[in-house]
């Protein structure tokens, strides 16, 4: 018996999500429509209610519900700088993190010359205009470590660099609870080629008061 | 079956379910082949940071069908990473090999071929002979290579000083007499079928050396007369579809460019360069 058209088109649409296939949809859809009838109307009402409200921030291209995001808006962030991340989740990381108090850029995705994204869709012309417009002491590059993340902050680089405005790159090396020997020869390289000068205790001691 | 410590390059990872990757590798006995790297993308996963192109990889999988699971991945030796330049080189060369490569066809000469390109690369060499001894080899490899030594027509040897039309499914024949001595021209006329180029080209690509002796005008028309040549031959094979990685590269290459003085003027520049839009 094949199944009614709406489930059909139910399936199809779950499977626009990553990682779900025609097995996953197929049960997702049966679970929603037999068990959990509620729940798949939420499901329908968020969906529905969040592309209405949510956008892009115009200054961060975070998502946002108001035209300025919170972020944005707030008076207490330090406006000198600027954060420049791939996702609303690693901007996300570094707020949980809690050490970091300036403003963000959101690129939304990362230059990956194999799926043609280049800097037009990661609206690098409104970054420049922001480094251009803003009075903005510090760019740090928060972009992943990995081959297009790195491409990315190159490219970035390359183009902030005329302003005359301080770029600065997070450190990489050792990650926390890092043992040596599994660690990858790219990853101990880095950690050597980036190693800095241990201050010593009474300035550590004094820098914590 | 299993498979332990092949040689490979990764040449492009696709996220996989919620935590796996998809993976493309280009493997030195079994050429290229596709794996699910389960858990790669797992937070403290190690073998993350080792999943990314341009590193040589000993690879290990298992399983049997058309989708077998890596088991294990170290790295290799460690070289600097291709950035900037070298890095669009190198994934222009990684579309290549997606594009005109078929799963599970070995070609260990041609990975010898790759490695050397990418070594090179990420020492800094300029990208414009490499990249073309690697299309050179890569077409030669696929059973499509450029005849480099004879004239097509007369099954003479190719002179260095002489003029050719390179006829794309014929191969070199050499241009009237009258043409031979004179200068060659600067941006002879081709189509999509055929150019016009000079023997000393055709000798360069054979010998996979550009002309030293010849020096650097010399040398320059070589890397013209050769990108053109291999562009006009690969075209075919790709069936004109156009390559990603060339477009990207185009476009950034006109961001440095159009936005070269952005913040020296007094007001923003209007617009942004097109999508794909040539550099100049
Ligand atoms: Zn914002």
């Amino acid at each position: 018996m094949a199944d009614p058209r709406a489930v059909e088109a139910l399936k199809a649409a779950l499977r626009r999500l990553p990682g779900v296939g025609p097995k996953s949809a197929q049960r997702m859809a049966f679970h929603l429509l037999e068990r959990d009838r509620d729940g798949a109307r939420q499901i329908g009402e968020a969906i529905v209610a969040a592309l209405c409200k949510v956008n892009h921030c115009r200054r961060c291209n975070n998502f946002s519900e108001a035209e300025t995001c919170a972020i944005c808006a707030s008076a207490k962030r330090d406006a000198a700088r600027l954060c420049i991340v791939e996702t609303p989740a690693d901007l996300e990381a570094i707020e949980q993190a809690g050490v970091y108090q300036g403003m963000y850029f959101v690129l939304m995705g990362h230059l990956s010359p194999l799926d043609d994204i280049g800097p037009a869709q990661l609206g690098i012309d409104r970054l420049l205009a922001l480094a251009k417009a803003d009075p903005i002491g510090e760019i740090i590059l928060a972009t992943n470590l990995t081959t297009e993340g790195q491409a990315t902050a190159d490219f970035i680089i390359d183009l902030v660099q005329p302003s005359g405005i301080l770029v600065t790159r997070l450190a990489r090396g050792m990650p926390m609870g890092g043992e040596l020997e599994y660690m990858d020869p790219g990853t101990l390289n880095q950690a050597f080629s980036e190693r800095r000068e241990v201050e010593s205790h009474s300035a550590a001691a004094r820098a914590d008061n | 079956m299993k498979v332990q410590q092949q040689p490979a390059y990764l040449l492009q990872a696709r996220p996989y379910l919620e935590t796996s990757l998809l993976i493309d590798l280009f493997t030195q006995e079994h050429g290229r082949l596709m794996l699910i790297a389960k858990g790669a993308r797992r937070g403290k996963a190690r073998t993350r940071g080792l999943l990314s192109p341009f590193k040589f990889l000993l690879t290990s999988w298992a399983g049997k069908g058309q989708l077998a699971t890596l088991t294990s991945v170290e790295q290799d030796g460690h070289r600097a990473d291709l950035n900037g330049k070298s890095l669009a080189s190198g994934y222009y060369m990684n579309e290549l090999l997606l594009r005109l490569l078929h799963r599970h066809d070995a070609h260990e000469n041609l990975f010898t071929q790759y490695r050397r390109a990418v070594d090179h690369l990420s020492a800094g060499q300029s990208p414009r002979w490499i990249l073309r001894v690697f299309e050179k080899q890569l077409l030669h490899h696929i059973g499509f290579g450029a005849v480099l030594v004879r004239d097509a027509e007369s099954g003479e040897a190719i002179a260095p000083a002489r003029q050719y039309r390179y006829i794309v499914e014929k191969g070199p024949v050499a241009a009237a007499a009258d043409t031979a001595a004179a200068p060659a021209p600067t941006n002879p006329p081709s189509d999509e079928y055929a150019l016009t180029l000079r023997g000393s080209t055709l000798c360069a690509l054979h010998a996979e050396r550009l002309p030293a002796a010849g020096g650097a005008p010399e040398n320059e028309l070589a890397l013209r007369q050769a990108k053109r040549l291999m562009r006009m031959l690969l075209n075919r094979q790709l069936q004109d579809r156009r390559l990603r990685s060339r477009r990207v590269a185009m476009e950034m290459h006109a961001y440095r460019t159009h936005h070269a003085d952005y913040f020296s003027t007094a007001t923003a520049h209007e617009g942004s360069p097109a999508r794909g839009q040539p550099p100049p």
